[in-house]
């Protein structure tokens, strides 16, 4: 069931209304009413049926979309349930792209420096003692870590740290907070470890070769944002 | 064209003062045109530690408020003929009656007059501090080998980094041979590596340098001096010149030495 712009159809996954790119938006409202006013006169089920919109290669705005989830809830039963588009806002591409990137830092974090980074992050430095390196991701650290790390600081616990951890630190994942202590001069050099959050919610530390083990989902990433 | 340098440390007590000092003799005596700036608004001491606190006419705040020509303010150390400037810094005002733009005016001002234009800046990281760096091309660190003063020296080359400066170098001032080869502190090639900067020079604790201090003779003048012989060797640096770094080990003496008090 279609009118010149607007497209009723359905698919595997429910119905769909597509509003066409190529009119303009008021042309659009029009045409949405009318299509809605032809599909109550034909059903008359008072059941609520879920119904997505897809925008094809167009953006709409928070006021025009408000328009049209009036339209909808005004002359049908149906109720949107997802809004897609083709398009993204470069802002939210940005975002989008920032938070899917492993970012490559290349510098020292010192005493007071707070450095903090949207997704994942690999630091080819050192964070030295009151220095804090904060990622919405996981983070990579090959210098030495001697003050504070925090991977996941939005909350995400899944977030993992790789670092060695041969000196007096924190480490924090999430909301969890782990402090190494004692670590002497003259004890040996550990091997390359990680610390997660396990199932128990504890911050807990293990050897690189477990880490397939305990986060299988880690290494699936091959590029592609989709 | 003048390179300003800005002599800092975080730390309060380290030796900046005494070092601007003793840079900015020494450069004078390898005949380069020499002018120091006293930031440490309300408390100076510059103009002691060179013996030229009676000869205060005019300062920095003086200069910025209109009261003075710059010229009128500077002040010639008479030791070193016409070589040697210090620009006093006020001790009534505070650091707030003076802000990083003026000192940039102040210093590009003085630039086409001389060669090297060193900045004595405040302890602390506040707006003193950032006044002090704003006029400045070049920075020297100041730690001494105690734990307290490398994290401070380090949170400063953090910030030094961040005003987009040349990369700071490092002195290494108050060494005690004697604890450093103990082990009890913090030796040179670890501070080194952890601060992950040049190392511009070292220089050792010596009483002289507190005695020429009081006396406002900068050590650097006196030939014989360890101390005096580190801060030479860092003036020979910033010329350019590749000066290896200096032993500080004290000699052990053997016993037959110690006994019949044989020199070495």
């Amino acid at each position: 069931m279609s009118t010149k712009n607007v497209k009723l159809k359905g698919t595997k996954e429910g119905y769909t209304i597509v509003l066409h790119d190529v009119a303009s938006f008021e042309e659009i409202l029009i045409d949405l009413e009318e299509l809605l006013l032809n599909i109550s006169k034909q059903n008359n089920a008072s059941t609520e049926i879920s119904v997505h919109v897809d925008t094809e290669n167009r953006l709409l705005s928070d006021e025009q979309l408000a328009k049209v989830y009036q339209l909808v809830e005004q002359h049908s039963t149906m109720k949107i349930g997802k809004v897609q588009t083709n398009v993204l806002t470069k802002e939210a591409a940005t975002l989008w792209k920032e938070s899917e990137n492993v970012a490559t830092l290349v510098t020292t974090v010192r005493n007071g420096q707070v450095v903090t980074m949207p997704g994942d992050v690999m630091l080819l430095g050192s964070i030295h003692q009151g220095g804090t390196l904060k990622a919405a991701g996981n983070i990579y650290l090959f210098g030495e870590l001697k003050g504070i790390v925090h991977a996941g600081y939005l909350g995400d616990e899944d977030k993992v740290v790789f670092a060695k951890f041969n000196h007096d630190a924190q480490v924090r994942i999430g909301e969890q907070v782990q402090i190494i202590e004692g670590k002497g001069k003259n004890e040996p050099l550990e091997d390359t470890t990680f610390a997660y959050v396990n199932d128990l919610h504890i911050l807990s530390f293990d050897q690189l070769d477990q880490i397939r083990a305990i986060k299988p989902k880690l290494g699936n990433q091959t590029g592609g944002l989709l | 064209m003048a390179i300003s340098i800005v002599v800092t440390s975080g730390k309060g007590g380290v030796g900046k003062t005494t070092t601007t000092a003793n840079l900015g003799t020494g450069l004078a005596l390898q005949e380069k045109k020499v002018c120091l700036i006293d930031m440490d608004i309300g408390l100076r001491n510059l103009d002691v530690v060179l013996g030229l606190e009676n000869r205060i006419i005019y300062d920095i705040i003086d200069v910025i408020e209109g009261r003075a020509k710059l010229h009128q303010a500077l002040i010639k150390d008479k030791r070193f003929d016409d070589k040697l400037y210090l620009l006093p810094a006020a001790q009534h005002a505070d650091k707030t009656a003076i802000n990083g733009e003026q000192v940039k005016a102040i210093i590009d001002e003085l630039r086409s007059d001389f060669d090297y234009i060193l900045i004595d800046c405040p302890a602390g990281i506040e707006s003193g501090f950032q006044n002090a760096i704003a006029g400045a091309d070049e920075a020297i660190v100041v730690a001494t080998p105690e734990i307290s003063a490398v994290r401070d020296a380090d949170r400063v080359i953090g910030l030094l980094e961040k005003a987009e400066m040349a990369p700071p170098k490092l002195v290494i001032n108050r060494i005690r041979s004697k604890m450093m080869q103990d082990g009890e502190v913090l030796d040179i090639d670890e501070i080194t590596t952890h601060l992950a900067i040049e190392l511009l020079g070292i220089v050792v604790d010596d009483d002289t340098v507190i005695r020429s201090s009081n006396q406002g003779e900068p050590v650097i003048l006196d030939p014989k001096n360890q101390a005096a012989q580190g801060y030479r060797n860092i003036v020979r640096r910033i010329l350019g010149e590749t000066v290896p770094l200096m032993t500080i080990h004290e000699e052990k003496k053997s016993f037959f030495a110690k006994l019949f008090g044989k020199k070495k």
